[in-house]
């Protein structure tokens, strides 16, 4: 199943969730929507699972016209960020539920339904929970049988909001890569949100990152990681080193300091200068592009991150290798690795 | 305006009516068509019509049937006056009486674990779900000529059935829960930090209480009273059964209203009843009054 | 915690103790006699019979009304909403008359009804009007709250998994409400089982017709035989009680079924 989104836009009273949003997804795709909250990830998804409706645009799956269906005409799974489990239900009532509703003519019949709910539980390996109600589970097992649920219907598609957002940080890493083996078992085209940077680049095979109702990038994680389109993906994922830099006849100037960096593209005027934190390499005064003072040093395993405060007026946070020592009160230079600059 | 203009003119004829459709099946997905919308409002706004709003206007009509005089000089009859009175006397004593122990009880409850806690809980709800002739029923068996008490009182010389004391201990006794129902939920929300950071401070129990635990409650506490109030001043059944029905002595506004009603004085009857269903209206409208404040108490906490 | 105690056991506990002992003053026999006597027994089944019956309209009036009060926007919402709580402010007495008034064969519904050929005041119908009439709050009141806090996410959840509006209706809305359906369908029998003032005049109180059994208790008690209206009572409390304990008891496994968050 493909999916083809074009020229989207939803209002809410004045706040544009979406303003014109292209997007096609390639059929057996596991692509994530990042994004911070606001950017308008999940009324994307609600959209495409019929629960929401675009003021304008077009929506289409393998071509046909998906706003001409409602959201039970669609045969989408939806998995909702709080699971929405019907209480009242047992975990095996929960899954069959999209089976029973069918209409009679293609309803299945007892013992099949049963089967099929029984293949779903071993899918998720919770065929031992079947006959608990879902207040006695636990929430990474009210994940999966919401996902379960959801998958009952055969659905063309799978959507799911946040999926691991009210979970632990544990259990998140565990259902990270369940999802991933997951989907590769039932290669299903699968569309989730989500607001963690690490999350989206650890399961997805794309990536497409949204800011206030815009797509800002599509690419693959490394993609995203490597090579960020924008000045607000390069500060979204990633740790970044964020400069207001001026930019005049090729050169750049971080406040009356000109730069020793070469300057590629049509950027002039009033930029930022983005660099990553381990992309910073620290030598001796008067060798590098920046020169500041150490303030602080702290270590995290195998890197020091030292605070420096730039000799420009602006103080930064660099990732380094222990190999040498930095100290509170040494003037170094550093010269990025790799850079980025942006208009604006 | 012209965006839709446009929206149309790209639209492949063929998908409009399938788009049609699709309207349907979006308002479809949490609320019904718009004819049962429609059947579902009206009966639940003929049937609160004809069961509530109707009698209630007829509760007025009534009263004003004669005229604004004859309304007026059957509330000044002496009968209805001694009514009047006793009733604010009964309410106020009842009122009294369960809003200090409404308090304590709910303080109790809230703030403290032991065991029985539920059964007290019950206990507190009993009057709620208990016949108001029942209510009135154990009095009599207590206090009554040959009830447990009877004959001591008897020789003693106190009244207490067919008198006021019976009246104020039958209505006490039904409005118990209100003042107490109100204050427990509030109270154990707001659970035992406050109180505990007070007396760390070096508030003495009695300064923590009227400093700390009153003013975090005390919308809490008139919405009890109000309640309790209203039921106080209208309760028929158990107040009929110990007052012995003493013309402007034991009558309070309800029973009077059912003696003058039933000699046939309509005008008397539904004047006295337009005053009781006045202090229903204006409970009703300083309830919701209350319960907005209650409301934001409850989000300012949540913050 | 003293002072609760004692003042709950004063006030509570002693006069419902008095209750019981007086009625153990009465030999089984005695007890059964009473009980059996066709009157006593026909207040029963009135009261008993149409409490039930009237509980049942408002389980299916008040569920109508909350949706109507919850889902939808209509003018004068809120003054609806605020007019629910009428039947339970209102006094007793004075929703008796107004009722009576109403419904007698010369008033603004009794006349087209008894056009009709039905007949409302003074017939057993009329208790049944008076006990959906006080009964209207308990349904709509325990409902309600429900019903607004219901995660609009488990209907789009359904509808998702191709449930249309009615199965969705039937198989996840109602049974989410059940809990609070049933504990307004008790609240509302419990209380029109017991009701006496806004019923006695609208009732007719011909014996083994229309009489409620709380008017035989007072009738009992004018005619100074204390041990039948005891008897009487007695078995409508310890009905009382095993409404509440069940309620009780229903809500707490309706909250179990909760999801800690």
């Amino acid at each position: 199943m493909t999916i083809e989104v074009r020229n989207l836009v939803k209002q809410f009273g004045s706040f544009k969730a979406l303003d014109g949003v292209d997007l096609k997804v390639d059929n057996g795709e596991l692509l994530a929507l990042l994004g911070p909250s606001g950017s308008g990830k999940t009324t994307l998804l609600r959209i495409i699972a019929g629960l929401d409706w675009p003021d304008s645009g077009e929506v289409s799956f393998n071509g046909e016209d998906a706003l001409a269906q409602g959201a039970r005409e669609r045969n989408v799974g939806f998995v909702f960020q709080h699971y929405a489990l019907f209480r009242h239900m047992t975990v095996f009532e929960n899954v069959a539920f999209g089976l029973r509703v069918q209409p009679r003519a293609s309803r299945k019949d007892e013992p099949t339904i049963r089967a099929r709910v029984k293949e779903l539980l071993d899918l998720v390996q919770l065929d031992w929970l079947a006959d608990r109600y879902p207040s006695q589970l636990s929430g990474g097992q009210r994940q999966r049988i919401a996902l379960a649920r959801a998958l009952a219907i055969e659905p063309r598609i799978l959507l799911l909001d946040e999926p691991f957002g009210a979970l632990d940080a544990k259990v998140r890493k565990e259902l990270r890569r369940w999802l991933r083996s997951l989907h590769q078992e039932i290669n299903v085209t699968s569309i989730f949100v989500t607001h963690d940077q690490e999350e989206a680049l650890e399961v997805a095979n794309r990536v497409v990152v949204m800011d206030k109702g815009r797509i800002e990038q599509i690419g693959s994680p490394d993609d995203v990681y490597e090579s960020p389109a924008t000045a607000f993906v390069h500060g979204f994922i990633g740790e970044s080193i964020e400069l207001p830099v001026q930019v005049e006849g090729g050169v750049i100037r971080l406040g009356d300091r000109p730069l020793n960096l070469a300057v590629d593209g049509l950027v002039s005027g009033a930029s930022k200068l983005f660099v990553r934190r381990h992309d910073m390499l620290v030598g001796p005064p008067g060798s590098g592009a920046f020169e500041g003072a150490v303030q602080h040093v702290r270590n995290f395993g195998p890197v020091q991150r030292a605070e420096v405060a730039l000799s420009g007026g602006e103080t930064i946070e660099i990732d380094a290798p222990r190999d040498r020592e930095l100290r509170a009160g040494d003037t170094i230079g550093l010269k990025p690795r790799r850079y980025r600059i942006f208009a604006g | 305006m012209t965006m839709q203009i446009a929206d149309s003119v790209s639209l492949p004829s063929t998908d409009a009516r399938a788009r049609a459709h699709a309207v349907a099946a979006r308002d479809s997905l949490r609320t019904e068509p718009p004819a049962i919308r429609i059947a579902i409002i009206a009966m639940a706004v003929i049937f609160l019509s004809v069961f509530v709003v109707l009698p209630l206007v007829l509760v007025f009509a009534q009263a004003f049937s004669r005229g604004v005089l004859a309304y007026f000089s059957a509330l000044a009859e002496p009968e209805a006056l001694a009514a009047i009175k006793l009733t604010l006397i009964v309410a106020a004593i009842s009122v009294g009486l369960n809003l200090v122990f409404g308090l304590v009880a709910a303080w109790a409850i809230a703030k403290f674990e032991f065991s029985g806690k539920t059964f007290l809980i019950t206990l507190i709800d009993l009057p709620f779900s208990v016949s108001p002739v029942i209510s009135g029923l154990v009095f009599v068996l207590l206090f009554g000529a040959q009830g447990y008490f009877g004959s001591w009182l008897r020789d003693h010389d106190i009244q207490i059935l067919f008198a006021v004391p019976g009246i104020a201990l039958a209505t006490t006794f039904v409005t118990f829960p209100f003042v107490a129902r109100a204050l427990i939920p509030l109270m154990q929300e707001q659970g035992t930090q406050e109180e505990e950071a007070a007396i760390s401070l070096g508030a003495s129990g009695l300064q923590t209480f009227f400093r700390v635990t009153l003013p975090n409650i005390k919308w809490g506490v008139l919405y009890g009273v109000l309640l309790c109030n209203a039921r106080a001043m209208g309760e028929f059944g158990a107040v009929s059964v110990v007052s012995g029905h003493i013309r402007g002595e034991t009558n309070t506004m309800p029973l009077l209203v059912e003696i003058l009603y039933n000699e046939y004085q309509f005008v008397a009857a539904f004047a006295i009843a337009s005053l009781l269903a006045m202090l229903a209206l204006i409970t009703l409208i300083a309830k919701t009054v209350l319960e907005r404040h209650l409301d934001e108490g409850h989000d300012a906490s949540d913050h | 915690m003293g002072l609760t105690l004692s003042w709950l056991s004063i006030i509570i506990l002693i006069p419902l103790a008095g209750l019981f002992l007086k009625s153990l003053e009465l030999s089984p026999e005695q007890f059964w006699n009473i009980l059996s006597s066709r009157r006593t027994l026909n207040a029963l089944r009135v009261s008993f019979g149409l409490a039930f019956a009237a509980a049942c309209v408002n389980l299916v009036m008040g569920s109508i009304i909350v949706w109507a009060l919850v889902r939808y926007r209509f003018p004068g919402r809120r003054l609806f909403d605020a007019i629910v709580d009428v039947p339970f402010a209102l006094p007793t007495a004075v929703a008796g008359v107004a009722l009576t008034a109403l419904f007698a064969e010369t008033g603004w519904l009794g006349a087209p009804l008894a056009a009709l050929g039905i007949k409302v005041a003074f017939t057993p119908i009329g208790i049944f009007v008076a006990m959906i009439f006080i009964g209207i709050p308990f349904v709509v009141r325990t409902v309600q709250p429900v019903l607004q806090d219901l995660d609009p996410e488990i209907e789009e959840a359904a509808g998702s998994l191709g449930a249309s509006r009615w199965q969705t209706i039937i198989r996840v809305i109602l049974p989410s409400l059940g809990p609070a359906l049933l504990t307004g369908l008790a609240l509302a029998f419990a209380r029109a089982v017991g009701e006496y003032g806004s019923v006695i005049f609208i009732a007719g109180n011909l014996p083994n017709v229309s009489e409620i059994a709380p008017l035989l208790i007072v009738i009992r008690l004018s005619e100074f035989r204390y041990a039948d209206a005891t008897a009487i009572a007695v078995v409508m409390l310890v009905v009382s009680f095993v409404i509440i304990f069940a309620v009780n008891r229903l809500q707490r496994w309706a909250q179990s079924r909760i999801p800690a968050r």
